[in-house]
């Protein structure tokens, strides 16, 4: 047995380094894409600028704190940048009466310091497609916007502010926080405004970060941007202007107009801040050696950790899979069961065809049809439905039950009900298997009601085959479902890949694909286990 | 020949012996023959095979312009339809347009407008040609090139950066026309399943995206089922490291999500039928790989392979010529399933904007999301008739194997 687990084991060393290596071979036309991109939009913008980059944006994430002894809700507040208040309103059940006890889950939404992000050019959040669009309407106040289909557009020609500056409650607002909480952990002010006096309608002024390269002074990024030293000075406090800085620093470039610098950005320049210079051998060596640390770099994008952004969506697209399975297994385990024991009568054909019908609809056309049924006036006016994780509801999702279950019935029914049909059709063949088997016929001559037959001698024995396989639709269903996530802009796993293989933001691709990898890795390990350990025949083949 | 000749003398002389009659059969009536006990002992499968030859006799009949070579698409699926406007201001251009037609195509308006009489009375009376220098003007200030207005003839509007190359278009944008785009309306008469947005008949698209469907997942399928063979016919004939190298190769293909490989390959490859094809190709080597190499690992040892091989054959000429045609069944099975499975994975691709720029089914049901409350036609009809191809393929491929290859049965 341990030799065969061995075995079994070491076989996946050469295949995870193939994962890892096909990984890097597909992936190695897009590193060239973002670079030849991310050129022709400075192009189209018409000025060489310098690069700037966004570090960072606010994305409020949902965690659950556990009360240790001797907390109380200030130190909560405060270990997470959050406020008293904050912490009440999420936790309305919340007995503040005593003190808190401790194994309690509390629901905490961490603020964020504002001077992580650059203002101005966050408004656009992936999932925040209508807020932004409103914003849009809001920042442009000269602008007409008719309605086309019931969706505003905006004309042709119209020259829409999108990068101007925002007060602190449209930042708020963007951000799904309260002013009063951003003021809470910002109470000296921001790299834009650094004299302090915020409020909630303070004008913040957008601020690009630059990372530096190696060597770079404070002077040299203000020339460049054609900034005053003393401007520099006060959005980077504690940074001697001439010190030569290390690669890969964040430094503030106050930019309330046009940012115009004077360093040309060359395809050598994006390829060295991105670490993609080097030669393909020394890139693929040290690709391999980091992915063997689990040590990702960041993202092309937005600079954050790759492996940061991949456990946000994690959560989302469990909650997705996890119910279409059990819709998949409600459908399939009591189907196939009846349609076995009624074999080759009316009833039978009935479940048959409706199982190959379902396997030969496509997911999202079910999705898409449902959305008609079941929700005929329950359609926002963009005229798309979808899980509304960007309002109040979304925070629901976490909070009730009930209302989480709602708004994932849609998508994990479409989702659950191809692979449902697919069990339906294996338990049934396996039951059909095993009641042919001289042990049931036993059962039978016994004289046992044939609901203790099937129960206690035929499924048993079915089920054992039909759960391997069920490792195998987990799978399946997991891939399928990545065009519901998209479909219903449900912010998991899926949605981010697609965006991101669409920016080309390869190392986030990276990290999703290899850890899809590893997770049909490690499920195909486990049903080959446990399938020698039910079945000794196979290990000592 | 004589050799035959004479075989064929035998038999019949010992089938006279017998008592027993000998018929000669060609081709077509062996054919024909199994086809009529398929479909009499299987007729799901006999269902599913006529559901996909009438897809294929839609999908060839629609090639060319204007409904295709035999006119089964009945219309061109690129012709914007035009109706009448209701809220159209001036009653006079109304009643003339209503007169001659409640429903013309892009191409009879064109004619309409052209005539001098009617684009008299537009330019005169109906303030049409002023709505479009209006709006043409606004385009001008705006700093979008307008170019050819001059001469006021609305076939020689062109404007060059903007979203608007098309006369009808202009039309349609303007407030005050008298045709106004035929777009998201019901089955009819005349569209027997409706329109889309962009005023284009459904039923023509519909029968049009067949081809698409079809094509790709042929082609794909075939691509992919030659390559799997040829490598698991190496791998299975010479074994040892090649045939490790080579397996932990597939495994790590197949450690993929299917889609997310699909997306992959996808990201970095051009939006044409070629490269669709070509990533879809890649999902089938995998699995057609471990079938083939278990089946010439089985078949290896049997008797006739030895006697072939004790005869002097060469490991090529074994591997094609004995091993070969012994796998051809589970391979028509799997050609089939994987053709179904290859055509929901397009649709996939298209719906989610990553397909090819030709009309398709995915597509439709994408652009019919948006409209669902509207109009639900456009996702329902392309919706339907991508699963009645693919439960056409999927039943035929288990009819298949319940003949072919009975072992297989209920593995999927």
């Amino acid at each position: 047995m341990q030799r065969y687990l061995i075995q079994r084991l070491i076989l996946v060393i050469p295949t995870l380094w193939l994962v890892i290596s096909l990984l890097f071979l597909a992936l190695r036309a897009l590193p060239g894409d973002f670079v030849t991109r991310k050129l022709s939009n400075l192009e189209n913008q018409g000025a060489e600028q310098r690069e700037s980059e966004i570090v960072g944006y606010i994305e409020v994430t949902d965690t659950t704190h556990r009360v240790i002894s001797g907390d109380t809700l200030e130190k909560i507040a405060t270990s997470n940048n959050t406020s008293v208040s904050t912490l009440l309103a999420e936790n309305p059940d919340l007995d503040t009466s005593g003190e808190l006890r401790p194994g309690t889950r509390i629901t905490v939404i961490p603020g964020q310091l504002l001077e992580a992000i650059s203002i101005g050019q966050s408004i656009a959040l992936p999932e925040e497609v209508e807020t932004g669009v409103q914003l849009l309407i809001d920042r442009n106040p000269d602008v007409n916007f008719p309605l086309y289909q019931g969706k505003p557009y905006a004309e042709a020609g119209s020259i829409l502010v999108i990068r101007d500056s925002l007060t602190l409650d449209e930042l708020a607002h963007v951000n799904r926080i309260d002013a009063s909480d951003i003021l809470a952990v910002n109470p000296t002010g921001s790299a834009s405004n650094p004299d302090g006096n915020l409020s909630a309608d303070t004008q913040l002024l957008p601020t690009a970060l630059v990372i530096t390269d190696e060597g770079d002074t404070l002077e040299q990024i203000a020339v460049a941007y054609g900034r005053d030293l003393e401007e520099m000075t006060t959005a980077n406090r504690g940074i001697d202007p001439a010190e030569p800085l290390e690669a890969g620093v964040a430094i503030h470039v106050p930019s309330d107009r046009i940012v115009t610098p004077t360093t040309k950005i060359t395809e050598a320049n994006i390829r060295h801040r991105l670490g993609i210079d080097k030669g393909l051998g020394t890139q693929y060596i040290d690709f391999l050696w980091e992915t063997v640390r689990l040590k990702f770099r960041p993202s092309f994008q937005t600079q954050e950790g790759s492996l940061d952004i991949f456990l946000r969506a994690l959560p989302r697209t469990l909650h997705l899979n996890v119910y279409a399975l059990i819709v998949a297994l409600t459908i399939a385990l009591p189907v196939g069961i009846l349609s076995a024991m009624r074999q080759d009568r009316p009833l039978d054909y009935a479940l048959r065809g409706f199982a190959i019908l379902a396997l030969a609809a496509p997911s999202f056309w079910i999705a898409t049809m449902m959305i008609f049924v079941v929700t005929p006036g329950g359609i926002s006016d963009s005229g798309i439905w979808s899980i509304p994780l960007t309002s109040e509801e979304a925070r629901s999702v976490f909070t009730s039950f009930t209302g989480a279950l709602a708004l994932y019935t849609i998508p994990a029914v479409a989702g659950g009900l191809a692979a449902g049909a697919g069990l339906m059709r294996i338990t049934r063949s396996e039951l059909l298997e095993v009641l042919r088997q001289d042990y049931v016929r036993t059962a039978w001559s016994k004289g046992l009601r044939e609901r203790t037959v099937i129960r206690r001698h035929a499924m048993r024995n079915a089920l054992v085959n039909v759960m391997s396989v069920l490792g195998l639709q987990v799978a399946a269903l997991v891939g399928g479902n990545i065009i519901l996530e998209l479909l219903f802009n449900i912010p998991g796993i899926g949605l981010l890949l697609i965006q991101r293989i669409n920016q080309a933001d390869l190392p986030v691709v990276q990290t999703m694909v290899f850890f899809f990898a590893l997770f049909i890795i490690v499920v195909n390990i486990i049903i080959d286990i446990s399938y020698a350990v039910i079945d000794p025949r196979i290990r000592f083949a | 020949m004589s050799d035959d000749r004479q075989s064929q003398t035998q038999l019949e002389e010992f089938a006279q012996a017998q008592g027993l009659r000998v018929e000669e059969r060609s081709f077509l009536q062996l054919l024909g023959g199994a086809l009529g006990s398929f479909f009499r002992t299987k007729p799901l499968g006999a269902a599913g095979l006529t559901l996909v030859v009438v897809w294929s006799i839609i999908a060839v009949g629609t090639v060319g312009s204007g409904g295709g070579w035999l006119g089964l698409g009945r219309y061109d699926s690129q012709d914007v339809f035009k109706v009448a406007n209701a809220n159209f201001a001036d009653d006079r251009i109304a009643n003339e347009l209503d007169g001659k037609s409640a429903d013309i195509s892009d191409s009879e308006l064109r004619e309409l407008l052209l005539q001098p009489e009617v684009y008299g009375d537009l330019a005169e009376q109906s303030g049409v040609l002023d709505d479009m220098l209006e709006y043409a003007e606004g385009l001008i200030a705006s700093g979008t090139l307008l170019t050819h207005l001059a001469e006021f003839d609305p076939a020689q509007i062109e404007i060059v950066d903007g979203t608007i190359n098309d006369v009808d278009d202009l039309l349609a944008t303007g407030t005050n026309t008298p045709l106004t785009t035929a777009s998201l309306q019901g089955p009819s008469g005349k569209h027997w399943f409706g329109t889309d947005r962009a005023g284009h008949d459904l039923f023509s698209r519909v029968t049009e995206g067949a081809r698409l469907s079809l094509y790709i997942g042929f082609f794909a399928t075939l691509i992919g089922v030659v390559a799997g063979t040829a490598i698991g016919l190496i791998s299975g004939a010479l074994g040892g490291n090649i045939d490790l190298a080579i397996n932990r190769l597939m495994d790590a293909l197949l450690s993929f999500p299917p889609i997310v490989l699909l997306l992959l390959l996808r990201s970095v490859t051009e939006p044409s039928a070629l490269w669709v094809t070509l990533a879809l190709s890649v999902l089938a080597v995998g699995p057609v790989q471990r079938i083939v190499r278990g089946a010439v690992i089985a078949l290896r040892e049997m008797p006739f392979v030895e006697a072939a091989r004790t005869l002097g054959a060469t490991n090529a000429r074994i591997m094609l010529m004995h091993i070969l045609p012994n796998i051809v069944a589970p391979l028509i099975v799997i050609f089939s399933i994987t053709i179904g499975a290859f055509i929901l994975a397009e649709a996939a691709l298209s719906f989610l904007g990553l397909g090819t720029l030709d009309v398709s089914w995915g597509k439709m049901i994408a652009d019919g999301r948006q409209f669902i409350v509207q109009s639900p036609w456009t996702s329902l009809f392309a919706g339907l008739a991508l699963t009645s191809l693919v439960f056409g393929f999927n039943v035929l491929g288990d009819a298949l194997r319940d003949v072919f290859d009975p072992r297989l049965r209920g593995s999927r």
